[in-house]
């Protein structure tokens, strides 16, 4: 319950809609207690009632009926205030999200976010929308019953009472063997999920050798797995939620035993009996209720809990100090991320603006992550990363972006048209413009095929579009944004030599006296840069001009023997 | 439970065929809900004569009581959770089986056919949706039977108290079906707007999250959020105004249904007065019409429970009802003489192979160039069977390639595609696939020398033995392909494809890989799919596509061997 304060506290006006909901939703439940309470002081009257009084009776509890009929509508307030506080509360989570690194957003992460936004969220949703208003209301229905019977015969009461505090603690117990089935189901859920994309991801490559049950069958076992674990968390939600129910019920039979003692003492009257049997039967019908409510709303609450956890993540500062241009220094930057090919150990290297800097070296020596630091994407474990004499954290990433862009080896476009991919770089870009950069990536004559040009859909992620145009409609892009400080990783990869070639020189030509950083492989396009730096093992090796490190690195003789002409 | 055994002509056959399937856990479910029912009744029967023993000043009789109630209770949970239980493990059962179906049906569904569906879209109909038909089948068929009962069993107890007061308890009952009606009429079209509101915002909400990193780097967040922001707002209207709408409806049904008592007591109170009914009756009578009408409240919720339920499994249903491929056995060839026949190509309304025929005997190469996008994997694909052809046809040995089972020509055809899929499993099993004890060590290691791997592979923690998460963090992407590359020359078919499979490489260890290709498999036919022209030099005949305007038409150049 405390992540759902946490998480919507900071909203008052939401919340007094939503409190003014509660007690409406509340007020109506105890209504019921009218001609309850009418019966018992019928009862307790003992007269004879006239038809005038029977009359007066009947119009008191129309009264009641037709308030019940005005609180009810709270309802609307109920649900109403819920949607306002999560839809409120949806907008601020999105903003904590792209406050976080980049490389928190990027890969398989984006897969969880989306899980964590859409089902996750749409559970908290039903919590608050609905649930919660019903357990409140449900418990304060409990609360008035206790005092009516505490009030009518004390003992009975305490009869009846007795196993509450009995169940309360069975259901505290039992929760703890509950909770974590529930993450259990859900890290299932997760795994099957998962299995199942892989089998989906698969399936062309498994059917073109024939082998699909290679995967179908681990798969087929992951279901049967997942079926399993869902009924564990069924067994395990039913036992914490009946046991102590059943507990609970038990007062009925506290209530008999009390009422057999009072009675061979003669202390109890008929009537008061009559009463308090009847306010114990309603006790064990709204008992019965919680005891349904409440396993739900732990399963639900788990998501509040994710969805809080959000906030206990990396936050980058937006609104930094200081403008973002001049020289990079690297001042014994070393990272540890766990992963072996992310380990960079005491880099230190200065680029400088304007400079055309490449860096080389085998595969999984560091490059990629050297420049996803540099790009801001994440910090440094230990030493600095200075721009412009500031770290790169404090420049504030809306700072550091409005002058540098990564253009990375995954290329990441919108489900959209291919006018809403480049005008993302520079929404005042008219048409001639967007064509003229088309052109300068090679993409002029597939362009002008396109039935629809620019507003040609290009699918989710550019699935519509083949490795190598995807590679240059987001150079394209880059061409379009001229930043002061280019960062590339390998961008030209899908390309044929002719293409890369041309491409390559547009991206100079309109890059110059910026600061280029590019991750190559193929060492014919970085001969002109004005600083190499190559790298193995995530160390820096070596670094110079072309002509520096063929006299001095091995390595990079070795490297460039293999280079065609 | 086969898919031959499954009702798929419409959604509620669907729904009755899977019901049918575990009828015997479902019925005995519901008797157990049954007596569950009788024995809550009973518990009120208990307590009314209870009232006498208080009466009579017994204890000894009340103490009885009480132990028969403490059995009632514990009988009654019993059974209620047995029933619970019983569908439960029905429903997740039925679940199970419609979700194995569905990828079990997407491994026999003809690649064409899968191609037109998205992975997450997929994802969502397997998975998730089907959760909804747990929902309704494991809770709701005990609910809806124990809530009908109930009030007829509350019923039958009113009226034998006294038939009168059964009579106004039931007075609201006419009301509550009117409103029933009434209200129901207007939900289902309301849920679908609703329904379509969220999916929008759901939409958008995905569309943030996946494109954030690039918005991000672009200066757009913050645009785009509050572009959201509007959007949630617009969502939020809506909202409130369904909610404006349905209010009324809905809360006449809630007091409604809860309206019983208001009426017995007055009444009651009257009989009561002539002394018609004992105090304890008038009781009890008040607090059993206090839930009476609870039910038809519930039965609301599961209108839109099934409705819910019904919607996942017309999902599943065209995933279903994917018609098998047909195909036919043939006899091996035994030349294994491959041909296009008068092939035309494209994607959607785009040719991009026009009335090619060629022909390739065993052992020739054939090198396929041409730029980015003139339809070189197309080709490829068009010749595993996964696009469909506009005309013509791809034959071995005169029998045409699409009357193959898929079976069939995977023997004959092996292909390395652009991209490498690894799976969870070690090396091992990602390259030998289900030929993991078939396969000499000999020519794994063979196979691996010629992909240039076998240093890659010996710098391995475990050699081939190690797992691929672990693996695929040490490969470079030129490394990956190359193991794709190896998975396929170790099927040792006669027909090799290799589509740019040489991408990630340097020209020097493109050409070396190139020339210990064709010298390792000498017989094998392979097409060799590159953007580079200089393979040419590797091969008998080179396919050279258009570009996608300069030239109208491809190029083939066939060299004798």
């Amino acid at each position: 319950m405390s992540y759902i304060y946490k998480l919507i506290r900071n909203n008052q006006s939401v919340n007094r809609i939503v409190l003014l909901g509660w007690v409406l939703r509340v007020m109506e439940e105890l209504v019921d207690l009218v001609p309850v309470v009418m019966f018992i002081w019928m009862v307790n009257q003992g007269d004879v009632f006239s038809l005038l009084q029977i009359t007066a009776l009947s119009g008191l509890s129309i009264f009641a009926l037709l308030l019940k009929f005005a609180f009810a509508q709270g309802g609307y307030f109920n649900f109403v205030g819920a949607y306002q506080s999560t839809n409120q509360l949806r907008v601020t989570l999105l903003d904590r999200l792209r406050r976080l690194p980049l490389n928190l957003l990027l890969g398989k992460r984006s897969g969880q976010w989306q899980h964590l936004f859409t089902t996750q969220f749409k559970q908290f949703e039903e919590v608050f929308s609905h649930l919660l208003a019903d357990i409140i209301a449900q418990l304060m229905l409990f609360i008035a019953l206790i005092t009516i019977l505490v009030y009518l015969q004390p003992m009975l009461a305490l009869a009846t009472l007795l196993p509450l505090p009995i169940a309360w603690l069975c259901y505290r117990l039992l929760s703890q063997f509950f909770t974590p089935k529930i993450t259990a189901d859900h890290h299932e859920q997760a795994l099957a999920s998962s299995q199942l994309f892989e089998y989906l991801q698969g399936l062309t490559m498994l059917k073109s050798y024939a082998v699909t049950d290679l995967l179908l069958e681990p798969l087929v076992m992951r279901l049967q797995i997942l079926r399993r674990s869902g009924l564990t968390l069924e067994k395990s939600g039913g036992i914490a939620s009946q046991v102590p129910n059943l507990i609970s019920q038990f007062g009925l039979v506290g209530f008999l035993v009390m009422s057999g003692w009072l009675i061979s003492n003669d202390v109890l009257a008929i009537q008061t009996w009559v009463f308090t049997a009847l306010i114990a039967l309603y006790l064990m019908q709204v008992q019965h209720t919680l005891s349904m409510l409440l396993p739900e709303s732990k399963v639900l609450l788990s998501s509040a809990k994710a969805l809080y956890d959000i906030q206990t993540l990396p936050n980058q500062t937006i609104e930094g100090k200081g403008v973002s241009y001049g020289r990079f220094v690297l001042d014994h930057a070393s990272f540890n991320h766990g992963l072996e090919t992310d380990t960079l150990h005491g880099l230190s290297a200065s680029i400088n603006e304007g400079q055309f800097c490449a860096i080389i070296g085998p595969s999984g020596s560091g490059k990629s992550t050297l420049l996803n630091l540099l790009a801001g994407f994440q910090a440094p474990s230990s030493g600095s990363i200075t721009l412009g004499g500031i770290d790169i954290a404090d420049i504030g990433t809306k700072n550091l972006y409005q002058s540098l862009l990564h253009v990375g080896q995954h290329v990441q476009l919108f489900s959209g048209t291919i006018r809403e991919n480049l005008l993302i770089a520079d929404s005042l870009s008219t048409d001639n413009a967007l064509i003229s950069v088309l052109e300068d990536v090679g993409l002029h004559q597939w362009f002008t095929n396109l039935p629809l040009g620019l507003d040609q859909q290009i699918g989710e992620n550019g699935m519509y579009l083949s490795g190598g145009e995807k590679q240059r409609l987001s150079i394209a892009r880059a061409l379009l944004r001229r930043a002061d400080i280019l960062l590339l990783d390998e961008p030209t990869s899908a390309l044929d030599s002719e293409t890369q070639k041309t491409v390559l020189q547009s991206l100079h030509k309109v890059y110059q006296n910026k600061t280029i950083i590019m991750v190559a492989h193929r060492l014919d396009t970085i001969v002109q840069a004005d600083q190499i730096i190559l790298m193995e093992y995530g160390r820096i090796v070596a670094k110079g001009s072309h002509q520096a490190l063929l006299k001095k690195s091995r390595l990079y003789r070795d490297m460039w023997q293999y280079t065609p002409e | 439970m086969r898919l031959e055994d499954i009702n798929t002509q419409s959604t509620y056959a669907f729904l009755w065929s899977l019901i049918k399937t575990e009828h015997k856990a479902f019925t005995l479910g519901l008797i157990t809900a049954i007596l569950a029912c009788g024995a809550e009744v009973a518990v009120y029967f208990i307590v009314f004569f209870s009232a006498q023993a208080v009466l009579d000043k017994d204890s000894q009789e009340l103490f009885w009581l009480a132990g028969v109630i403490g059995l009632l209770i514990i009988s009654r949970l019993a059974l209620m959770s047995g029933a619970y239980w019983l569908c439960h493990l029905a429903a997740y059962r039925i679940v199970q089986r419609v979700r194995e179906l569905s990828v079990r049906q997407l491994a026999r569904a003809p690649l064409a056919e899968l191609t037109k569906w998205h992975r997450s879209d997929l994802e969502k109909r397997v998975l998730r949706d089907s959760n909804r038909l747990t929902l309704l089948l494991a809770h709701y068929g005990v609910e809806t039977l124990s809530l009908l009962l109930q009030p007829i069993l509350f019923i039958a107890l009113i009226g034998w108290l006294d038939w009168r007061l059964a009579l106004v308890a039931l007075a609201p009952l006419p009301i509550a079906l009117w409103l029933q009606v009434h209200i129901m009429k207007a939900f289902p079209e309301r849920q679908v707007l609703y329904n379509q509101s969220v999916a929008r915002i759901d939409k958008a909400v995905f569309d943030f999250v996946q494109g954030a990193s690039v918005l991000k780097q672009f200066l757009k967040d913050q645009d785009s959020l509050q572009q959201l922001d509007t959007a949630i707002h617009t969502h939020h209207a809506l909202l409130q105004t369904y909610t404006r709408q349905l209010i009324q409806g809905w809360t006449s049904f809630t007091t409604v249904s809860r309206c019983s008592v208001f009426f017995v007591v007055p009444f009651g109170g009257w009989l009561w007065s002539g002394q018609q009914i004992s105090d304890m009756a008038f009781g009890l009578t008040v607090i059993l019409s206090l839930a009476l009408m609870k039910p038809w409240l519930l039965a609301t919720q599961m209108f839109g429970k099934t409705m819910e339920a019904l919607d996942a499994l017309n999902q599943l249903l065209p995933l279903l009802n994917i018609v098998e491929e047909v195909s036919e056995m043939h006899p091996s060839p035994t030349q294994f003489t491959l041909c296009a026949d008068h092939l035309t190509l494209g994607l959607a309304d785009r040719v991009l192979i026009n009335d090619l025929s060629l022909e390739l005997k065993l052992g020739m190469r054939l090198a396929v160039i041409g730029e980015s996008g003139c339809g070189k994997s197309t080709f490829a694909q068009s010749l595993m069977g996964m696009i469909a052809l506009k005309s013509g046809a791809w034959r071995l040995d005169n029998v045409s390639l699409q009357t193959c089972s898929a079976q069939q020509r995977a023997q004959w055809i092996a292909m390395a595609a652009q991209q490498t899929f690894l799976f969870r499993g070690s090396l091992r099993d990602n390259l030998l696939l289900d030929r993991i004890n078939s396969t000499s060590q000999e020519f794994v290691d063979r196979v691996l020398q010629v992909c240039e791997l076998t240093s890659v592979i010996e710098q391995m923690p475990q050699g081939l033995d190690t797992d691929v998460g672990e693996a695929s963090r040490l490969l470079s992407g030129g490394e990956t392909q190359r193991l794709g590359l190896a998975r396929a020359l170790l099927r040792n078919t006669p027909i090799l494809i290799l589509d740019e499979v040489t991408a990630h490489l340097d020209t020097v260890t493109e050409l070396r890989l190139l020339d210990n290709l064709s010298q390792a498999f000498p017989n094998q036919t392979q097409i060799i799919i590159s953007h580079r022209a200089n393979v040419r030099d590797y091969c008998h005949a080179t396919l050279e596509l258009p570009s996608t305007t300069f030239q109208q038409h491809f190029y083939l150049e066939q060299v004798e061997v």
